[in-house]
């Protein structure tokens, strides 16, 4: 058969549109033809990315909407309470002033107004996307009129530095486009805009903003990622020092190239630092064809290379991202299972709740994990299940949903309200064991059967991302409910990104953790030790 | 030997996707196919001391998949029409094929779909997340979307070719 024919035929059944008819000749020609079986397979796999991909979006816009909700209320919140403090002290202190004041008519105190301004703005007419500016940078602002912001613990440059993006790649965007980019990718882990980075307001010059560039990141500061894009498309990048705004200016034509140095590599450490020196180069759009490989294929850079300014500063950008990476401390995590505190969302705890838990010598941890920022997670071995922990307080739960398990006992399948694509089922295995899934958002109102499992069963699928909290659990969370076989987390993946931004997000150099709901009148709490 | 149980996660979540699909194929009911997916998630976690690591864990999960799937049909009134085994089988033979054939991992692919997905028009970029992530009928689309069944249809088959070539040569290009 033609496959044109037979990609129609796929198409119309994987969108469930096929009559009998161009069913039955689908299956026909499927069956005699192992090329018309690719074709399928292929159209199949298509569909199954589309849906994937989908998801990815939807929970990513779940993260901005939520996101910006936090925000508009925070703002509301912050300009009314000042307000009221405003008022507060016009109505006490006034009156004092007024009397006591020897002299004319006193100055009347200038309220500050926090403007609410968008983190990177936009200016009608422009092409560049909506939420960036492209404006000519123009000269500082008088201090007078800028927003309010809360004084900073760390310089912002510091802060900027440290809050850690995840890995992106950029191929062949417009400078605007990978702005965006950066933009929505900082907004969706900043969990925390009573700062600086959410006013962040950024100016590009517009002759640069359509110039395409290139860039894999492994996981950079937002400063040095966004220095070393402008750096590709010519610019030079700096903080203004008066207000929170990243400033892109031409570079100077003078220097378009640059020459670079380096000494000779003798140890294995070396080694290994200057082949990965030439995989980022490669990155930056250097030609490494002419470099030296050893005989351990190590690709090195000679004595002195030449490239364009800003490929170099992209090279630069690069290599501190990945020491820097290097020398952020593991953070050393525990999960335990709690009753769910009355009203609780999925959510980051604060440090006093933290230090509650941690406090609190009733609670055994179900998992302790080291958290390593820059890398892909971590990835645990089924642990022995600690004696004295109470399991009954993870799975007692009343049935939520028509989940029909063939045994019978209580069940749990739920989702989340405040986080939809979180969902989690706990079937009981028999002989005091139970599994507790955590599936995909499309499983929630699953109706279905499992045949009751052998006790030694103990996972499960999934990978899911808590949009409320940046956490993203991956596998299986098993549990038991005898004392023999408690809850045992045998993987959990944190969104590695997260957690140096955390870190500085809070400003105390701790992440504080996230309560996540079970459902049921449990939380999975998780939480760093100080 | 047995096999350490964190040799299965990273095998399971690379052809997870791939499990999917293929379940996905051949079964029409979403809450079925959830819940095949999860059986033989749970399936291929308790044999996985069984699974040779000479041979494709894609393929072999396919294997259990496909069981799973006639099992179903035997078993289920949710899925009326049965696929006849010999189908089930070649279409398992050809993802196979296709999965040895494409030489980028999931999430590449997924990557280069989402920048295309962005250059779509923002009516087409709709009926895309109607159809994909919310799984609706065409049939509903038609009525939202004031068009045709075939309006529709021929709609989301030329988003779906051009999507398609957009991602084959972001991959190129990325290659």
């Amino acid at each position: 058969m033609d496959p044109s024919e037979v990609s129609r035929l796929s198409l119309r059944w994987l969108d469930g549109v096929a009559t009998d008819v161009e069913r039955e000749r689908l299956f026909e020609v499927i069956a005699a033809d192992a090329s018309a079986a690719l074709v399928f397979a292929q159209h199949a796999r298509f569909e199954q990315l589309l849906a994937s991909a989908s998801h990815d979006r939807a929970r990513q816009a779940v993260v901005m909407a939520a996101t910006k909700r936090q925000q508009t209320r925070h703002q509301r919140q912050q300009m009314l309470w000042r307000g009221l403090k405003a008022a507060a002290v016009l109505l006490f202190v006034g009156p004092v002033i007024w009397f006591a004041w020897p002299r004319p008519e006193p100055e009347r105190a200038v309220l500050r107004q926090p403007a609410p301004r968008p983190s990177l703005r936009a200016q009608p007419g422009q092409a560049a996307p909506a939420a960036v500016a492209i404006t000519e940078p123009k000269p500082p602002e008088p201090s007078a009129t800028l927003p309010t912001a809360e004084p900073p613990t760390v310089p912002l440059a510091q802060r900027l530095t440290s809050f850690y993006l995840p890995p992106m790649k950029f191929e062949q965007v417009t400078l605007a486009e990978a702005l965006r980019q950066i933009e929505a990718q900082m907004k969706a882990i900043n969990q925390n805009t009573d700062h600086d980075l959410a006013r962040l307001l950024l100016q590009m010059p517009a002759s640069a903003a359509q110039q395409k560039i290139s860039f894999d990141s492994p996981g950079m500061g937002v400063l040095p990622l966004v220095q070393a894009i402008a750096g590709l498309a010519g610019c030079e990048a700096s903080l203004a020092s008066d207000s929170p705004r990243l400033v892109l200016n031409l570079s100077n034509p003078q220097i378009q190239r640059q020459t670079r140095t380096f000494s000779t590599f003798t140890s294995e450490e070396e080694l290994a630092n200057a082949d990965q020196l030439a995989r980022d180069a490669r990155a930056v759009g250097i030609d490494t064809s002419s470099w030296q490989v050893n005989d351990k294929g190590q690709r090195l850079p000679p004595a002195q290379i030449t490239a364009s300014a800003g490929q170099l500063k992209a090279l630069d950008a690069l290599s501190g991202a990945r020491a820097a990476l290097a020398q952020i401390p593991p953070v050393r995590v525990r999960a335990l299972v709690v009753p769910r505190p009355p009203g609780t969302e999925n959510r980051e705890l604060t440090i006093k709740e933290r230090d509650d838990y941690l406090a609190r010598g009733d609670l055994t941890p179900s998992a302790t994990f080291e958290l390593k920022p820059g890398t892909r997670g971590v990835s645990l071995s089924p642990q022995k299940p600690p004696a004295s922990q109470a399991p009954a307080q993870l799975i007692v739960h009343s049935q939520d949903t028509p989940l029909h398990l063939t045994n019978s006992e209580p069940q749990l399948a739920m989702n989340t309200p405040s986080a939809p694509v979180f969902t989690l089922r706990s079937m009981p295995m028999g002989n005091g064991q139970a599994l507790l899934v955590n599936a995909s958002p499309r499983t929630a109102s699953t109706t279905g059967s499992y045949a009751n499992a052998e006790s030694s069963t103990k996972f499960t699928t999934g990978s899911n991302t808590v949009p409320d909290t940046n956490l993203s659990l991956q596998g299986a969370v098993t549990a038991g409910n005898s004392a023999s076989a408690d809850l045992i987390i045998t993987n959990i993946t944190m969104n590695h990104s997260t957690a140096p931004m955390m870190l500085w997000n809070r400003g105390s150099n701790h992440y504080a953790g996230a309560v996540l709901s079970l459902g049921g009148g449990s939380s999975l709490v998780i939480l760093p030790t100080p | 030997m047995p096999l350490p149980a964190d040799r299965f996660l990273p095998l399971f979540l690379a052809c997870q996707n791939d499990l999917r699909a293929f379940i996905g194929a051949m079964v029409r009911d979403p809450a079925l196919r959830e819940d095949l997916f999860q059986e033989v998630s749970m399936v291929l976690w308790r044999k996985f001391d069984s699974y040779d690591l000479t041979r494709s864990f894609g393929a072999w999960a396919r294997g259990i998949a496909a069981k799973k799937i006639l099992e179903s049909q035997r078993t289920q009134s949710r899925q009326p029409q049965a696929i006849p085994p010999e189908v089930i089988e070649a279409v398992a033979a050809g993802f196979s094929q296709a999965e040895q054939a494409d030489t980028h991992t999931w999430q590449e692919r997924e990557s280069a779909l989402s920048t295309c997905l962005d250059q779509l028009p923002a009516r087409s970029s709709a009926l895309m997340a109607e159809r994909y992530h919310k799984s609706r009928a065409i049939e509903d689309l038609a009525e939202e979307f004031g068009m045709s069944v075939d309006g529709i249809y021929q709609t989301l088959s030329r988003l779906r070719r051009q999507l398609r070539e957009c991602v084959s040569r972001r991959l190129r290009l990325a290659a």
